[in-house]
C-alpha cells in the first residue's frame, strides 16, 4: 500500500510537471497582452516599458525557468491586469466557487439517491423508466440555456429569485461564505439548480446501475424473501454496497463540476474562480490563466488520488500493480 | 422514514428562501450594476474608464469636470497664469486625507512624480515641473504653450505622499487612501466595491451613505439585475433593452448622445492593400472612398442594429468639441450614386476586401459589422467580415500591416479632436509619438502641419482653428468615415436622482434617494 | 461466365439473409418495442435530412448578407403579434430568418459533432491500436497522454484550446479531436491486449499472418460494437461541447452561426422580451441530443452491457 501511494504521488508530480511545459508554452501563443494593457494612443516607448514591466522582453525558455522557480516558491506571477498575485486572486474566489460546486453536489445527491435506488430496484415500473428519460434529458441539455431560462423565469417574470451575484457573504474559518445567510441562500439556488443538472442525471444513472447489480445478488434474494421490510433493504443492505462505484465515479465527476461552474458563473455573474478565468481569457491575462490552470490541475490529480486510495481500500480484488 | 426526512428538508429550503427576502433598504443606500469591475483602486495604475471612474469616489485632483464637462475648481480653489508656459494654484486648506493626514501640495507633486513611471505617464507629459512655493501654493510649468493643461490636471488623482511611501504599491491598491467623497470598505473582486461617505469631506458630507458597486460584465444578466429589483441603477443598458426599461414605470431610462463616435478606417494611401487581391489598391481613389460611404446607410444601422439608440455623424467629433467645422455634411445612402463612382474609378463589378471589427468592444459591433458588410455587398463590393475579441483585435490592427478595413471606436475625452487626429492621422513614423495607430496610413503634410500647430498654441481659440482646419482636410480625403456616436445609456430606479453627465460617469456623491 | 453468376447471387442471398436476420434478431426485437430509441432515430433523420436537403426548403441563406434585410430585424415569431409567415419562427438581430439560422446551425452543429467523432474515433482507433499491439514503450507513452488528459475534464481543454488557438470550425475540429481520441485509444487497445493472449493471434503470428490482417480480420470486429455505442454518445456531447464554447465566445465564428452561437445572440437580447432568438435554437439543441442520446442508450443497453 505504501509502496502504491508513493508511486502514485510520484506520478502526479510527473502530471503536474507535463501540464507546467505545456501550459506555459502553449500560452506564450495567446494575444499580445502588452498591446491589452496601453491605450490606443501610446508610444513605442510607452509599450516596451510595458514590455520590460511584464517580464516579456527576455526569451521564452529564460521566461519559463523564471516561472518554474517562481512555481516552486508559490508564486505564479502577477497578473498583468491587475498587478496583483495571481495565485492570490485564485484563492480569493475559490470559496465562492466551491460552495457553488458543494451546494450543487448535495442538491444532486439528495435528489438522485433516492431517485436512482427506485429506480434500481423496480426497473420495469413505468415510472422508474420515466425517471430514467428525465435523467436522459438532463443529460442532453445545453446547461447554458438552462441557465438563461431559469433567469429569465424566476428573476426577470416571477421575480421571486435574485438574477445575479452572490448576496450577502460573512466569514466562516476565514472564508468568506454566503449560504449562511438568508440573502447569499437565495442567491445560490438558480446557480446551483443550474449546475446540479449534469450531475444530478449522471449520478442517478450510476445509482441505478449499482442498484440493479446488487439487486441481483443472493443475499438481497435471501433478504426478501425473509421478509426485510422495503425501505430498509433497499437503503441499509443494497444502497451500502451498490454506492461503492458510485463514490468512486462521482468523485471524478466533482472535478468535471469545477470546469462546468466556468459556465454557470459566467452566465450568473458568480464571482467565483471560473469566472475569473474567462474574464482572464477575454483580456488575455496569462498568468492568471496559467495559475487556474495549475491549481484545477492539482485539484483534479488530487481528486484521482484520493479516489484511487478510496477505491483500492474499499474493494480488496483490486490489484495495486 | 427517508419520505419524511425529504419532506422536512424541502420544508426547511422554502422557509428560508420565503424568509429570506432582502430587509428593506435604506434611503441613502444605492446598489448601481456596472458593466465592468475596477481594475485598480490606485489611480495612478492604469487610464480605463471605469477605473477612473471609481478611484474618483476615493481620490480628488486639483480640478474637476462638471456634468457638461466645465472645469471647476476642487482642492486647488484658484489658479493664475504668469506666462504662457506657468501656473500657479492656491490649494484648498485643512483637508484631510481619510486618515487623517493633512492635504498639502507636496502631495500633488508626489502623484505627478509616481505617474512618470507608469504606463499613463502621457498624462503628465506636458507638464516640465511642479514647484511647491508653500504647503498651499503650487506653480506647475509646462513643456510648451499648452491650452489644456487643466483637462490633464482633472485626471491627475492625488494620493497621500506618506501613506504611498509607507505601505507601498499592493496596499495602496487594495486600501486606498484618498481625500475623496467616499471611503472603501471593501473590495471583493468581480463581486462588489463599497464605499461609505466621508462624513468629514471637506465639500461637505454626500447624500448617499453607502454605495455598492457591482460589476455584472453580461448586459443581459446587468438588466435582469435592475428588472428583478437587484441593483437601483445600471450603466451601459444594451440598446435592445431600452424599450422594456422605458415602458417600466418603476424605472427611468436616460439617454444621451455620447463622445464615442465609431468609423471605418480606409487603407487609401498604400500602392498595395492586404486583403486586396488586385494589382493596385483600389481604395487610393478618392471616388472608391465615396463610393463606400455613399454605399453604406447609417440610419438603417442606426434604426434597427442600434435600436434607435446611435446618433449619425457629419464629421469626426460632436459639435461641442473643439475641431468641428460647422457646414461639412455627411454623405446620404446613395447606393446608385455609389456605383456610379466605382465605375468612374474603373471598378464597375466592385472587389472583395476584408473589414476587421472587434465583437465585444462597441455596442452590438459584430452586427453592425454584419451590417456594413450586407449594405455593400449591394454596390458590388464584396467584403469578408474578420471579427475578433477586443484581446486580439486591437494587437491586430495596431501596426495597420494586415488590414485594409477596420471599424473601430474613438471617444473624444479630452474635449477635442487633436489627440484623435495624433493617434490615428497624423502620417506614421514620422513625428515622435504621433501616428501610432494610424492604421489606414493617411498621409497629408496639410493636415500633420494643422494638428502639430493646434498643439503649439496657448490659446484654445487657435486651437480650434489649427483643428477645425485639419477636419476639413481629413474629411475631404475621407481619412476616416464617420458612422454614428453612440448613445450612452443608463437604467434607474425612479427614485435615484441626479444630473447626467456628458462623459457618462456614475458618481454617487452627485446623487440622491427620493423615495 | 455461369460460373460469375451464380456467385453473384450467392451474395445476393447472403445479403438478403442478412437483413432477414437482422430483422428477427433479438437487437430488433427489443428495438421495436423500444419507444425511446425510435423516437431518438426519427429525431436524428429529422435532423439529418434538415442538414441535407434542409437549405433548399427554407426562404433564406443566412450566409449570404445580401439576401438579409436590416429592415426585417427582430420581427417576433408567426402566430405572435406583428410576426409574418415569412419568418415563421421570427429574426434575430441582422433580420435572419431564425427557422433559416436554425436549419443552417443545425447542419453545422451535426458536422462539427459527426466530424469531430468521426476523427477522434481514427486517431483514437489508430493509437490505441498502435498502444495494444506493440506494447511496450509506445504503450506507455500513449497510455501515460491519455491518463494525464483524463483527469481533466473536456470542455476545459477544449476550452483553453480554443481561447489560444481563437475561433473557427478548423480550430474546433483540432480541439473536440484531442479531447475525444482517449476513450477510443483505450477502449481499442483493451480489446487488442486480450485478444493478443489468444492462441489463434499467437497462431497466426507464428505462421507469418500480417499485422494488418490479423488486426483487421479479428481485433476490430471485436471492439465495433463497443465503438459504435461511444460514437453515438459522443457525437452528442460534442453538440454539447461545441455548443459552450460557443456560448463562452471561442467557438465557431460570429459569421457562421451553430446552434449554441445562435443562443448566444439571443441571450443578449433575452430579457428585452425578444425571447424566440435563442429559445428556439436552445430547444433545437435540446432536442437533437436529447434524440442521440435516447438511441445511444438503447444501443449501450443492447450492443454492450458492460458499459452500463
Amino acid at each position: 500500500m505504501f509502496k502504491y501511494i508513493t508511486k502514485r504521488l510520484y506520478q502526479m508530480i510527473l502530471v503536474l510537471f507535463v501540464v507546467s511545459i505545456i501550459v506555459f508554452f502553449v500560452m506564450s501563443f495567446t494575444g499580445d497582452p502588452v498591446l491589452m494593457m496601453v491605450t490606443p494612443d501610446a508610444t513605442q516607448a510607452q509599450i516596451d516599458r510595458a514590455r520590460t514591466e511584464l517580464g516579456l522582453d527576455k526569451p521564452l525558455i529564460t521566461q519559463y525557468f523564471i516561472f518554474v522557480k517562481n512555481i516552486l516558491r508559490g508564486d505564479f506571477g502577477k497578473s498583468y491586469v491587475f498587478k496583483q498575485s495571481a495565485i492570490k486572486l485564485i484563492i480569493e474566489r475559490m470559496p465562492a466557487t466551491l460552495e457553488l460546486v458543494f451546494v450543487s453536489v448535495l442538491l444532486s445527491i439528495i435528489v438522485a439517491i433516492p431517485l436512482g435506488v427506485f429506480a434500481g430496484a423496480f426497473p420495469n415500473k413505468r415510472s422508474s423508466k420515466t425517471i430514467m428519460l428525465g435523467s436522459l434529458l438532463g443529460i442532453s441539455l445545453p446547461n447554458f440555456w438552462v441557465g438563461m431560462m431559469l433567469i429569465f423565469v424566476f428573476a426577470v417574470h416571477f421575480r421571486v429569485m435574485p438574477s445575479s451575484g452572490r448576496g450577502e457573504v460573512v466569514n466562516f474559518l476565514g472564508m468568506r461564505i454566503s449560504i449562511f445567510t438568508a440573502d447569499g441562500f437565495k442567491h445560490i439556488i438558480l446557480p446551483a439548480v443550474m449546475l446540479s443538472i449534469q450531475s444530478l442525471a449522471i449520478l442517478l444513472r450510476l445509482t441505478r446501475a449499482g442498484m440493479m447489480e446488487v439487486m441481483k445478488q443472493d443475499y438481497i434474494k435471501f433478504a426478501r424473501s425473509k421478509g426485510v421490510l422495503q425501505n430498509s433493504l433497499l437503503f441499509q443492505h443494497a444502497l451500502k454496497n451498490a454506492l461503492i462505484p458510485v463514490i468512486t465515479v462521482f468523485g471524478i465527476q466533482i472535478g468535471k463540476i469545477i470546469a462546468f461552474a466556468t459556465v454557470t458563473e459566467t452566465i450568473f455573474s458568480w464571482p467565483g474562480m471560473g469566472k475569473l478565468l474567462i474574464d482572464s481569457i477575454n483580456r488575455s491575462d496569462r498568468p492568471v490563466m496559467v495559475a487556474y490552470l495549475m491549481i484545477v490541475a492539482f485539484i483534479f490529480v488530487l481528486l484521482n488520488f484520493i479516489v484511487d486510495i478510496v477505491y483500492t481500500s474499499i474493494d480488496p480484488r483490486i490489484d495495486l500493480r | 422514514m427517508y419520505k419524511k426526512g425529504l419532506i422536512v428538508v424541502i420544508i426547511t429550503l422554502l422557509l428560508t428562501i420565503a424568509v429570506g427576502s432582502y430587509g428593506f433598504a435604506q434611503d441613502d443606500e444605492l446598489v448601481v450594476g456596472l458593466a465592468n469591475d475596477a481594475l485598480y483602486l490606485d489611480p495612478h495604475q492604469q487610464n480605463e474608464t471605469t477605473t477612473n471612474m471609481l478611484c474618483k469616489h476615493i481620490y480628488d485632483s486639483l480640478v474637476n469636470h462638471t456634468a457638461d464637462m466645465e472645469i471647476v475648481p476642487s482642492l486647488a480653489k484658484s489658479w493664475e497664469r504668469n506666462s504662457d508656459t506657468e501656473w500657479v494654484f492656491y490649494l484648498e486648506e485643512g483637508v484631510k486625507f481619510h486618515n487623517g493626514n493633512e492635504f498639502t501640495a507636496s502631495d500633488f507633486k508626489y502623484s505627478v512624480d509616481r505617474i512618470r513611471d507608469t504606463i499613463i505617464a502621457s498624462h503628465v507629459a506636458n507638464i516640465e515641473e511642479v514647484t511647491v512655493v508653500d504647503d498651499y501654493t503650487l506653480k506647475i510649468e509646462t513643456v510648451k504653450p499648452y491650452a489644456v493643461l487643466l483637462r490633464d490636471l482633472q485626471k491627475i488623482m492625488i494620493v497621500d505622499e506618506e501613506y504611498a511611501e509607507k505601505v507601498g504599491d499592493e496596499k495602496l491598491n487594495m486600501e486606498p487612501v484618498g481625500t475623496g467623497p467616499y471611503e472603501l470598505v471593501e473590495w471583493i473582486k468581480s463581486d462588489h466595491i463599497t464605499m461609505v461617505a466621508n462624513e468629514d469631506y471637506w465639500d461637505g458630507a454626500p447624500e448617499i451613505k453607502k454605495v455598492t458597486f457591482r460589476p455584472i460584465t453580461n448586459n443581459a444578466t446587468r438588466t435582469a439585475a435592475l428588472l428583478s429589483g437587484d441593483v437601483d441603477l445600471i450603466n451601459d443598458v444594451s440598446v435592445r433593452d431600452a424599450e422594456r426599461i422605458a415602458s417600466n414605470d418603476d424605472l427611468t431610462l436616460i439617454e444621451k448622445p455620447s463622445l464615442r463616435l465609431i468609423y471605418l478606417h480606409v487603407d487609401g494611401w498604400r500602392e498595395k492593400s492586404p486583403t486586396i487581391d488586385l494589382e493596385s489598391n483600389p481604395m487610393q481613389d478618392l471616388r472608391v472612398r465615396q463610393a463606400i460611404y455613399y454605399g453604406i446607410n447609417v440610419d438603417e444601422i442606426v434604426e434597427f442594429t442600434m435600436n434607435g439608440h446611435a446618433y449619425p455623424a457629419d464629421q469626426y467629433v460632436p459639435s461641442t468639441l473643439l475641431g468641428y467645422v460647422d457646414g461639412i455634411e455627411r454623405y446620404h445612402h446613395d447606393p446608385e450614386k455609389a456605383k456610379e463612382l466605382l465605375a468612374e474609378a474603373g471598378y464597375p463589378d466592385g472587389f472583395t476586401v476584408t473589414l476587421d471589427a472587434p465583437n465585444d468592444r462597441y455596442v452590438n459591433d459584430a452586427e453592425v459589422a454584419q451590417a456594413i458588410a450586407s449594405q455593400l455587398s449591394k454596390i458590388g463590393i464584396n467584403v469578408e467580415l474578420n471579427l475578433m475579441p477586443k484581446s486580439v483585435f486591437f494587437d491586430y490592427v495596431r501596426p495597420g500591416d494586415k488590414s485594409s478595413l477596420v471599424m473601430s471606436g474613438w471617444s473624444a475625452t479630452t474635449g477635442d479632436s487633436g489627440r484623435m487626429y495624433e493617434v490615428f492621422l497624423v502620417t506614421r513614423d514620422k513625428y515622435e509619438g504621433l501616428g501610432g495607430s494610424n492604421r489606414g496610413h493617411y498621409t497629408n503634410d496639410d493636415f500633420d502641419q494643422a494638428v502639430i500647430a493646434s498643439n503649439n498654441t496657448a490659446s484654445l481659440k487657435e486651437r480650434d482653428q489649427h483643428l477645425q482646419e485639419a477636419t476639413q482636410i481629413a474629411f475631404d480625403d475621407l481619412a476616416l468615415i464617420p458612422l454614428y456616436y453612440q448613445e450612452d445609456l443608463m437604467a434607474k430606479k425612479s427614485y435615484v436622482e441626479f444630473t447626467p453627465r456628458v462623459d457618462n460617469a456614475v458618481f454617487a456623491f452627485e446623487m440622491s434617494i427620493n423615495k | 461466365m455461369a460460373e460469375t453468376n451464380k456467385i453473384g447471387k450467392d451474395i445476393e442471398i447472403k445479403k438478403k439473409n442478412r437483413l432477414k436476420e437482422f430483422l428477427e434478431s433479438e437487437f430488433f426485437f427489443n428495438y421495436k418495442r423500444n419507444i425511446p430509441a425510435i423516437i431518438g432515430t426519427i429525431i436524428i433523420i429529422i435532423f439529418l435530412l434538415m442538414a441535407t436537403i434542409g437549405p433548399l426548403l427554407v426562404t433564406q441563406n443566412p450566409y449570404n448578407l445580401s439576401e438579409i434585410q436590416l429592415m426585417d430585424a427582430y420581427k417576433p415569431p408567426a402566430w405572435v403579434d406583428g410576426g409574418e409567415w415569412k419568418f415563421p419562427l421570427g429574426t434575430d438581430s441582422q433580420g435572419r430568418d431564425i427557422l433559416s439560422s436554425v436549419v443552417y446551425g443545425s447542419r453545422i452543429s451535426l458536422f462539427i459533432g459527426l466530424t469531430g467523432m468521426l476523427l477522434s474515433s481514427f486517431i483514437g482507433t489508430v493509437l490505441g491500436l498502435a498502444a495494444g499491439y506493440f506494447g511496450g514503450k509506445i504503450d506507455s507513452f500513449i497510455m501515460r497522454i491519455a491518463d494525464i488528459q483524463l483527469s481533466f475534464p473536456a470542455t476545459l481543454i477544449a476550452l483553453f484550446i480554443m481561447s489560444i488557438a481563437g475561433r473557427g470550425i478548423d480550430n474546433l475540429l483540432i480541439a473536440l479531436t484531442l479531447v475525444g481520441w482517449v476513450i477510443y485509444a483505450r477502449t481499442v487497445r483493451g480489446a487488442t491486449l486480450s485478444e493478443k493472449k489468444k492462441e489463434y493471434v499467437e497462431a497466426g503470428k507464428v505462421i507469418g499472418l500480417p499485422s494488418r490482417k490479423i488486426i483487421t480480420k479479428h481485433i476490430l470486429p471485436n471492439v465495433m460494437t463497443s465503438m459504435i455505442v461511444i460514437a453515438t454518445i459522443q457525437v452528442g456531447t460534442f453538440i454539447l461541447t461545441e455548443a459552450t464554447l460557443s456560448f463562452l465566445g471561442v467557438g465557431v465564428p460570429v459569421t457562421r452561426p451553430s446552434l449554441g452561437l445562435l443562443v448566444k445572440n439571443g441571450f443578449d437580447v433575452l430579457f428585452s422580451g425578444l425571447w424566440w432568438a435563442s429559445t428556439f435554437p436552445g430547444l433545437f439543441i435540446m432536442l437533437l441530443v436529447f434524440g442521440i442520446n435516447m438511441l445511444g442508450d438503447f444501443l449501450r443497453d443492447e450492443l454492450n452491457p458492460r458499459l452500463k
